[in-house]
């Protein structure tokens, strides 16, 4: 599919259609699925092969259908809600936006947004996104395959600030945090408190954390500086978000290019050596009034 | 009470007590009341005495005890869980953010806002605030004295297109649009759709209807959803203002203003390079 052309149409559509998540999420308290969805359609990501990452491609009956997305449906639906009143915008770009204004509205920092993506109707293969049950090399894994680093791994993982596992979609159960719409550092206060409440929820890989040295250390910053962990938070989900996503160039900044090549044409023309050169550099003075420019300067000197 | 000194460690409480506000109005879904909550502490103002206004009076017991605002107490505990987390903003600041909040979070427009109102004790005496049962004089009799206009007055009303009335507070009951917990363009839909199953319209509300001069914002609000915003954001924000004069003009604008020149700036430059090159090229070519 095309890429969504750049127009301040389009930008005044997203505009409308983060106002309107911002409603939904809010009256339907649902940002912890909306943030799982952004996540899932994004972390298929295989920066080596370039397939997978936010394209759409999750609403799709095979993907949607994989067992890490159980449960997943909601989210799609009621993301349906706002792409029918902003038809538009594609739905890898509706799927990230939710992402982010689940954050916002929970009380999270802000996250840059950058539309343009292009919706795909391939779907990766299902085993791309992280087992609960396993450990650090698993989450190595499959996050460095995203080309995510290990201080995304943890930043990330404070997501589960927000929300709860449930028995007939993932297995597990319960709540990591004790104000699960709440987004804040608690998670990695959680972790770190060896008398933390046992109804909280810990997997194996959020065990993962404490467990390796290398995790721990952010572990440790999180839990003691919520700055910090927004910070960092905020430009890893940006990250992910965006991960195979190169967003579509302004007019300004085509313009300011072309003047780019201008001028360097203009510097190369300073080598007389090549007749073509010349050739190319007279033709572009004569198109673009450059000698009488130049002679007027001189007069005027 | 003293202004309070609007510094960047001020800045960040205002902006750690918004996301706080966030969290706390989407979880409770109490966006309503906030909105009502930050109306009513701004709209004692008197333009001529300079006397009520958004200063935070209205935690006074005193003053939450007023008729017209019953039932606001659930909202100035809920901003009270905000107040002990960061209690070095003023409740002036903390009610108008919950209110700004309030807007954004219901999917309306963002609202510019600017810190550094002071708290007040002094309470204004009953009835500076709008009656519902009255009619047009009567809303330009309360707006006017607070210093708006007649498009204030509708653009604001459109604030009923949050929540709804309760018997035990206003006397009266239900929401004034079928999605309550949605902020658009509804409540004037409904206003010139007449009279509907289960939606309610005070006679304040009707008002606009019956006069010419407010009747013509309704129409304009009621086919433009984004005229609607644009007046709205900028009322809201001279309701929230009323009486106060913010010194740093933290605005966003400010912001685009200078990305914009500094655009400009660039491509200035570029053309300028070019066209000093150019210039040495045909000296050199001279030369030779």
């Amino acid at each position: 599919m095309a890429a969504p052309v750049m127009d301040p149409q389009y930008l005044k559509e997203i505009e409308k259609a983060r106002r309107d998540l911002r409603a939904l999420i809010s009256s339907n308290q649902c940002a912890p699925i909306m943030l799982r969805l952004a996540w899932h359609d994004a972390g298929t990501y295989d920066a080596k092969t370039k397939t997978g990452g936010p394209n759409g491609s999750i609403r799709h009956g095979d993907e949607l259908q994989h067992a890490a997305n159980s449960g997943l449906k909601k989210a799609v639906d009621l993301c349906e809600q706002v792409k029918e009143r902003h038809p538009q915008i594609t739905y890898a770009d509706l799927y990230q936006l939710a992402g982010v204004v689940a954050v916002e509205v929970t009380g999270g920092p802000t996250i840059d947004f950058v539309p343009g993506r292009k919706d795909s109707m391939a779907s990766p293969e299902e085993g791309r996104l992280p087992d609960a049950n396993q450990g650090a090399k698993h989450l190595r894994d499959i996050f460095y395959r995203m080309g995510l680093s290990d201080k995304d791994i943890v930043a990330l993982s404070g997501g589960h600030t927000l929300g709860r596992a449930h028995p007939e979609r993932s297995g597990f159960k319960g709540a990591w945090t004790k104000e699960p719409l709440k987004f804040d550092n608690s998670y990695y206060k959680e972790l770190l408190n060896n008398e933390s409440d046992p109804e909280l929820l810990k997997l194996r890989t959020d065990k993962a954390l404490v467990e390796d040295p290398k995790f721990k250390r952010y572990v440790e910053l999180y839990a003691k500086d919520e700055d910090a962990f927004f910070r960092d938070y905020a430009a890893s989900h940006k990250k992910l978000s965006e991960l195979g996503f190169i967003s579509p160039p302004s007019k300004l900044s085509l313009k300011v290019a072309l003047v780019f090549v201008i001028a360097i044409v203009a510097i190369l023309s300073h080598y007389e050596g090549h007749f073509s050169w010349n050739e190319l550099s007279s033709q572009f003075q004569k198109r673009f009034n450059l000698t009488d420019l130049a002679s007027k300067f001189q007069k005027r000197m | 009470m003293a202004f309070p000194v609007v510094d960047t460690e001020y800045l960040k409480e205002i902006d750690k007590a918004r996301r706080d506000l966030r969290a706390l109005i989407a979880l409770k879904n109490c966006s309503p009341i906030m909105l009502r909550l930050a109306w009513h502490d701004a709209g004692t103002y008197d333009v001529s005495t300079k006397t009520g206004g958004p200063n935070g009076s209205i935690r006074n017991e005193e003053e939450f005890t007023h008729g017209a605002n019953s039932g606001l107490k659930i909202a100035i505990d809920f901003c009270e869980e905000v107040k002990a987390k960061h209690p070095k903003i003023t409740y002036a600041d903390l009610y108008q953010l919950a209110g700004v909040v309030a807007v954004e979070v219901t999917g309306g427009p963002t609202i510019d806002f600017v810190p550094g109102r002071k708290d007040s004790n002094i309470c204004p005496r009953e009835g500076r605030l709008p009656d519902a049962k009255r009619g047009a004089p009567h809303l330009r009799d309360i707006f006017y004295r607070m210093g708006l206009s007649d498009k204030d007055i509708v653009a604001l009303s459109g604030g009923h297109t949050l929540g709804r009335a309760h018997p035990e507070r206003s006397g009266f009951d239900g929401p004034w649009t079928n999605e309550p917990l949605k902020f658009d363009n509804s409540y004037f839909l409904e206003l010139l759709k007449g009279e509907s199953e289960g939606l309610l319209k005070l006679p304040t509300d009707k008002a606009l209807l019956d006069d010419p001069e407010f009747r013509k914002y309704v129409e304009l609000y009621a086919k433009d959803e984004d005229a609607f915003f644009r007046d709205y954001a900028e009322s809201h924000k001279k309701l929230s203002e009323l009486g106060f004069t913010p010194t740093s003009a933290r605005s966003k604008v400010m912001v685009k203003d200078s990305t914009v020149l500094a655009q400009g700036a660039v491509g200035v430059a570029v053309a300028a390079a070019v066209v000093i090159l150019s210039y040495f090229y045909e000296v050199r070519k001279r030369m030779k």
